[in-house]
């Protein structure tokens, strides 16, 4: 049969309940130790003064940058009218809405008042690109739900192309206010750019993309449902423009800084002195995130090799939640250049590098932010029909 | 200065039916008359600012900019009472080396490796004009108030931390723990951003100085100077035009009310 | 029919429920805070009358604290500190009752009482300024008393507690 069906997961296996409470757990003991961190104070937290933003930003800027790109899949097919990824809409929308919700929820949880977070809901100032994204987050919910709706209901389906430009357009700005947040800091030597925005952009095409088929190949597996290689194929070959536009964007971040002597200490920390960030910056970010990826992903003997594949997704992952902590915290280790040139110190620790070692509460409410998730996308595609019962070849190349 | 309103009001009073010349001519002879009581109160004005605090149930204007104004080459490379007063003003006593306690003024030695000239200064909220603090806040618990001090409205303040991320002068603080013993005029509680909030305690009091200045002429280096910028004639103004005042980080263009000479 | 009377009953249950609800938010006028051993204010009468006060008093508190923080109106009547000056007194024993751990607390008293939580505390002094001083001042003769290193004599000196 060459036509496409839609069916849910049956959840009534123990692998399936086993996963169901494992994501539980870690989700708990994340919420858990967010609690902690609000009774006991960010003392316990390996973020101060000089760090301010650590561990649990990394996780929720990395998953919210990635659901803006998880909702691309679906885009793909609606906006660009690639009727293969048609039958991945679905899982996109909600793939999208579970990585935003999981990054906001590790966002939120971090803050000094969390029980102040109606406050932030009501009161706008909206110079603050932070104010905006709070709207423009809430707002990818409905969109995407709209969205959702539209494919997946029979009578809907008529709006569906316009749902999903707007839901791409809308999470372009996202994404740009996203990497704003950043951008426009002037205060820092390593922010101040403009670069940031359509760099966050493509890394959220390439983290998003990464996760998805991470998380579409783990659930046809486990479902025991089949994926043909079209679909993985035209996937693995997007991936790859993906990551090199990623490098490219990085490159000419660091030649432009490079080139202007003001940002040479900044660029010298960063890639050469800077320790911790100088190693994760080549080693991984570089290295393990950008070149061993294309490698994987082009090469003749791993061309066509799923696990090569998900391996590849995995250390894009992995190099991209790096480059996030190198952005975020490498850009707070190195001071703040009040008087450039001159050595300064203080008891504040002004002119010296900063350290960061993060906490275990941070790591594991970063961890239950990813496991709220999995566990939104584990409880919706068992509930809902999101997953095509099968993307066989000759499934997704029919024209309907 | 409810004098000279009081003046303006009845003067806006115009008779729509009398001739343009007549009126040309009571506004010259008017306006004269105005000139010259306000020759007269303008004087009185100024002694009134400076002499007597705002009544209590008057909202700040910004008739008023407050600024400071440090001395580098007075300041004392082996002094912090500046430090000391402001912690016991408001009730910080940050330990030493802790890398969570808040500061919010702190003594930096500026030392230019090229020629071995090392100055000491004391650094604290700018009270700049164009706050990026207050640009970035999501909540506007950032503000600036109509007299141009910058502080954090605890009261709406998330602790997001996203001001202390923007600052050029990292001059913010985060609450990191359980506070005791809070001071009342300096509330301040965990999970909340703080910063020197130029003693507004004691200004709407009407002590016209903070905590830093006093000490400082009290130890008789007389290196920080606060005042009215807005006024001309105040000691800050005088000097600025004296002596000048550069900003630090000027190139950002954020008009700080704070400024330094020595620099 | 069967779904129909269960459809009463609901209803039934739920005006009942609500019933209840409303006469028990009269229960905030029923807290007696002289039940508990307040000490007494130190003034003559309050800024305003009791009653006036139970019913309004955080209407007060949440405008006026724009006020003061916003626009630098710091009037006495209803500023938080003066509050705390006259309604915290000292106990017979000369101890001062803290919000978080006494309900001979002005504030505590009631609140407690009719489990209405408050963080004013987290922030705000619950204790007037000389007390305050006085504790801060204890804390540090006991951290002396422990280890000699983070005491600095400049603030032992300022700290002296005033009258």
């Amino acid at each position: 049969m060459d036509t496409l069906r839609y069916g849910a997961i049956d959840a009534r296996s123990p692998k399936y309940w086993a996963l169901l409470i494992g994501l539980g757990l870690v989700a708990m003991i994340g919420v858990l130790s967010a609690h902690h961190m609000e009774v006991e104070g960010h003392v316990i937290s390996g973020m101060n003064n000089q760090i301010v933003w650590g561990m649990p930003h990394v996780f929720a800027v990395f998953l919210i940058v990635a659901a803006s790109g998880a909702l691309n899949v679906a885009s793909i097919a609606s906006v660009f009218g690639k009727t293969e990824y048609k039958p991945l809409g679905r899982l996109s929308a909600l793939l999208a809405i579970a990585l935003l919700a999981g990054g906001l929820a590790v966002l939120v949880l971090d803050l000094g008042r969390p029980d102040r977070l109606i406050v932030a809901m009501t009161t706008y100032n909206f110079k603050s690109i932070f104010a905006w994204n709070i709207l423009l987050y809430t707002g990818f919910f409905a969109i995407v739900g709209f969205y959702m709706w539209c494919m997946m209901d029979h009578a809907m389906q008529k709006f569906s192309k316009q749902a999903g430009l707007f839901a791409f357009i809308w999470r372009l700005i996202l994404t740009t206010g996203t990497g704003s947040i950043f951008g426009f800091l002037v205060a820092r030597s390593a922010y101040d750019t403009a670069m940031l925005a359509p760099m966050f952009i493509m890394m959220s095409f390439a983290l998003g993309l990464a996760f998805y088929i991470i998380v579409m190949l783990a659930s046809y597996q486990w479902s025991e449902r089949p994926v043909g290689d079209l679909i993985v194929n035209r996937m693995r070959n997007l991936l790859g423009i993906f990551v090199a536009a990623v490098m490219y964007f990085v490159a000419v971040y660091h030649v432009t800084n490079l080139y202007a002597t003001e940002h040479h200490a900044v660029e010298k920390f960063l890639l050469l002195d800077g320790g911790i960030f100088t190693q994760l910056f080549w080693y991984v970010q570089i290295l393990l995130g950008g070149i061993v990826p294309l490698a994987l992903i082009y090469a003749p003997q791993t061309r066509n090799c799923r696990r090569a594949l998900l391996a590849a997704c995995a250390l894009v992952l992995i190099g991209g939640m790096v480059h996030i902590y190198i952005i975020i915290v490498g850009g707070q280790a190195f001071p703040i250049e009040m008087f450039p040139g001159m050595e300064v110190s203080s008891s504040f620790f002004d002119g010296e590098v900063s350290a960061y070692t993060p906490s275990l509460w941070e790591i594991l409410l970063g961890f239950g932010g990813i496991a709220i998730t999995l566990l939104l996308v584990t409880v919706g595609v068992a509930i809902l029909d999101f997953l095509p019962e099968s993307l066989a070849d000759n499934i997704v190349s029919h024209k309907k | 200065m409810n004098e000279m309103n009081k003046k303006y009001a009845l003067l806006s009073k115009s008779d729509d039916n009398a001739s343009q010349a007549v009126d040309q001519g009571k506004r010259t002879f008017i306006g004269g008359l105005v000139g010259a009581s306000g020759l007269a109160v303008a004087p009185g004005v100024m002694l009134y600012q400076t002499a007597a605090a705002k009544p209590l149930e008057q909202a700040v204007t910004n008739a008023v900019r407050w600024g400071m104004l440090v001395n580098v080459n007075q300041c004392a490379e082996d002094c912090d009472d500046c430090v000391t007063a402001c912690n016991d003003e408001h009730g910080l006593w940050p330990e030493e080396g802790s890398t969570t306690d808040s500061q919010w003024i702190r003594k930096l030695t500026v030392k230019d490796p090229s020629t071995g000239n090392a100055k000491s200064l004391p650094m604290m909220c700018q009270h700049c004009e164009n706050p990026p603090c207050v640009d970035v806040c999501p909540t506007g618990a950032s503000f600036k108030r109509e007299d141009g001090i910058v502080l954090v409205n605890m009261h709406t303040c998330i602790g997001c931390r996203y001001c202390m991320m923007a600052c050029p002068y990292k001059a913010r603080s985060f609450v990191h723990e359980t506070l005791e013993n809070q001071l009342p005029d300096s509330p301040r509680g965990k999970g909340c951003v703080e910063s020197c909030n130029m003693c507004v305690n004691k200004i709407d009091a009407g002590d016209n100085t903070t905590a830093c200045a006093e000490a400082c002429s009290k130890a008789g280096h007389e290196a920080i100077t606060f005042g009215d910028l807005n006024d001309p004639e105040s000691d800050i103004s005088t000097q600025l035009k004296a002596h000048g005042g550069n900003q630090i980080r000027a190139d950002l263009g954020l008009n700080t009310g704070v400024r330094y000479q020595g620099l | 029919m069967g779904i129909l009377l269960s459809k009463l009953a609901v209803i039934k249950h739920s005006l009942a429920l609500i019933l209840v609800l409303i006469l028990g938010m009269g229960s905030v006028y029923a807290v007696d805070e002289h039940a508990i051993n307040v000490p007494a204010p130190k003034g003559e009468e309050c800024v305003e009358d009791a009653k006036w006060m139970r019913v309004n008093h955080f209407k007060t508190v949440l405008n006026h604290r724009d006020d003061t923080v916003i626009r630098g109106i710091r009037t006495e009547k209803h500023s938080l500190k003066n509050c705390i000056d006259c309604h915290i007194t000292p106990n017979k024993t000369g101890d001062y009752a803290r919000y978080s751990n006494s309900e001979e607390h002005f504030c505590a008293s009631c609140h407690t009482t009719a489990a209405v939580s408050i963080d004013c505390f987290s922030c705000h002094a619950d204790r007037p300024e000389h007390v305050i001083r006085a504790a801060r001042q204890q804390s540090q003769l006991e951290a002396l008393k422990k280890n000699s290193v983070h005491v600095s004599a400049t603030e032992l000196i300022l700290n002296t507690p005033q009258p």
